[in-house]
């Protein structure tokens, strides 16, 4: 009779490759905006960006509150106007990822504007993140990618 | 507006049953950077030399692009940086012309070759009437307009107040008020950066203004838009009602005579149903056009000054005005928009 041991430590490698292959290939499934470590590095880069880069990881057209704002140049002055404000997400805890789904358009508007940008504009994937820092909470509405991090397709609040 | 028409079906049949209706398109024959076509359908695509601009898309350009479209009859458009540019067709009287209009940022119309009746050229806020000149439109950030003649003549209508404005000579359209009187210029005196710059500023000074000018322009389009639907409805309802009136005439009296009866009464509401729909999708699109760049630059202009102060009595002021905007829009224009418009 063969010990168990060896058969033990057989397995312990395998399931070991096994986990990583899975949490590899999940990666590479979820989308960049439903991954937390994807939202908190791109929290970062919000905090310090200036207008130009934050235009460059911004998805268009754009949705500001419920405004959708399509010329580049008008997103790039909403961001240089909320840096001179003072906006940013100083220490933002990741309240909630939400997958978008056919009935998020519902909390930005019920009218034919809203359900239209949701399931026009807005890339698969996408979600809505709700941050909070020390001043008020705020909902991102991310999808797509570029360099890894997902883009801002719009801003929400303070909720 | 409570009655509701099945607007997509009536679109599919004025795009696939009647192509004769629409304009010939203008070609792109210069660009300078990355200027970005929107169709109709809603896509972005860049736009290139050649490319054609057809009736229903957009051009929208950003900081140092440009691009020059000339028409089938040689005239030409020069969409400058920062602008929005969009051609749509309407019926005149039973044939089918083309409007420009831009409701953001500096466009120059060199219309020398005028046959026919004269182009409807709008701004956000104002029309113009072309006599085969050279003239530049500026559409500011708070919806006013400023319309500067190098040649010709025009006659620009705003609140149903007109004036002329000859060679040399620029007339102020504050949004939501008839034209100011019209001022000698010196050419290149006026760039549009430095024009637009004071409208922002008169925004950030009284956004309320300019919000309740807006909404004055935006009830005065919807008012165009209820008479063109008042057109339409009538057609569209004695339409139905002919083919129906044809199948009984099928049962009864057999294919010669539903063919006569078709020939003498339903096609010449097919022809005229269509036509009035594009009026109808004229005036609903202008509207949509003033809501999403001259509404929703205010929007994120004020949103984002005072992003940290979202108490503030200008930023609460403002948004009240908005509010009734868009309830307008959405009662009176939504039912004549679709997805693809958005």
């Amino acid at each position: 009779m063969r010990n168990a041991t060896p058969v033990r430590a057989r397995v312990r490698p395998a399931v070991l490759v096994i986990a990583v292959v899975i949490a590899v290939a999940s990666c590479a499934t979820v989308p960049p905006a439903q991954q937390e470590a994807r939202v908190e590095e791109l929290i970062a880069f919000v905090n310090a960006a200036e207008a130009e880069a934050l235009l460059e990881q911004s998805g268009r057209p754009f949705l500001l509150d419920s405004e959708i704002i399509e010329p580049s140049n008008d997103i790039y002055v909403m961001w240089r106007n909320f840096i001179a404000a003072g906006w940013s997400l100083p220490g933002a805890q990741i309240m909630g990822i939400a997958a978008v789904t056919e009935h998020t358009y519902r909390s930005y508007g019920t009218g034919l504007e809203m359900q239209a940008f949701f399931s026009r504009r807005v890339p698969e994937g996408a979600a809505v993140v709700r941050v909070q820092t020390r001043q008020a909470t705020w909902d991102l509405l991310l999808g797509g990618e570029r360099d890894g991090m997902p883009l801002i397709y719009g801003i929400r609040g303070p909720l | 507006m409570n009655t509701r028409t099945p607007v997509p079906v009536v679109l599919a049949f004025l795009v696939f049953a009647a192509p004769a209706l629409f304009s010939q398109p203008a070609e792109t024959v210069y660009v300078e950077g990355f200027p970005e076509l929107r169709s109709s359908a809603g896509s972005l695509s860049d736009l290139f030399f050649g490319d054609p601009v057809r009736s229903g898309e957009t051009v929208i350009t950003g900081r140092g692009d440009v691009a020059e479209l000339q028409l089938p009859n040689g005239n030409t458009i020069t969409v400058s940086s920062n602008s929005v540019f969009n051609m749509q067709d309407y019926d005149d009287e039973g044939e089918t012309r083309t409007g420009f209009s831009n409701s953001r940022g500096a466009v120059t119309y060199r219309f020398n070759v005028l046959t026919g009746r004269q182009p409807r050229i709008q701004s956000a806020n104002a029309v113009a009437g072309v006599r085969g000149t050279v003239f530049t439109v500026f559409a500011g950030d708070d919806g006013s307009s400023l319309f500067l003649v190098e040649s010709g003549r025009i006659a620009v209508s705003a609140q149903g107040e007109e004036v002329e404005v000859g060679e040399d000579f620029a007339v102020e359209v504050r949004t939501g008020e008839a034209p100011g009187e019209p001022f000698e210029v010196l050419r290149g005196a006026i760039d549009f950066s430095g024009w637009n710059g004071g409208r922002q500023d008169a925004l950030l000074a009284n956004p309320v203004a300019a919000a309740e000018g807006a909404y004055r322009r935006m009830q005065e389009l919807v008012r165009e838009l209820n008479l063109a639907v008042a057109e339409y409805e009538p057609l569209r309802a004695q339409l139905t009602e002919a083919r129906a009136e044809a199948t009984r005439v099928f049962e009864a009296e057999g294919q010669d005579a539903v063919d006569a009866f078709r020939e003498e009464f339903v096609r010449p509401l097919e022809q005229a149903t269509p036509r009035r729909l594009l009026n109808v999708r004229y005036w609903a699109l202008s509207t949509l056009s003033l809501r999403r760049h001259v509404f929703g630059r205010m929007y994120s202009l004020l949103k984002s000054t005072y992003v940290m102060e979202p108490n503030h009595p200008d930023w609460v002021a403002y948004r009240n005005v908005h509010t009734q905007a868009l309830a307008l829009f959405e009662d009176a224009v939504v039912p004549w928009l679709v997805p693809a418009d958005i």
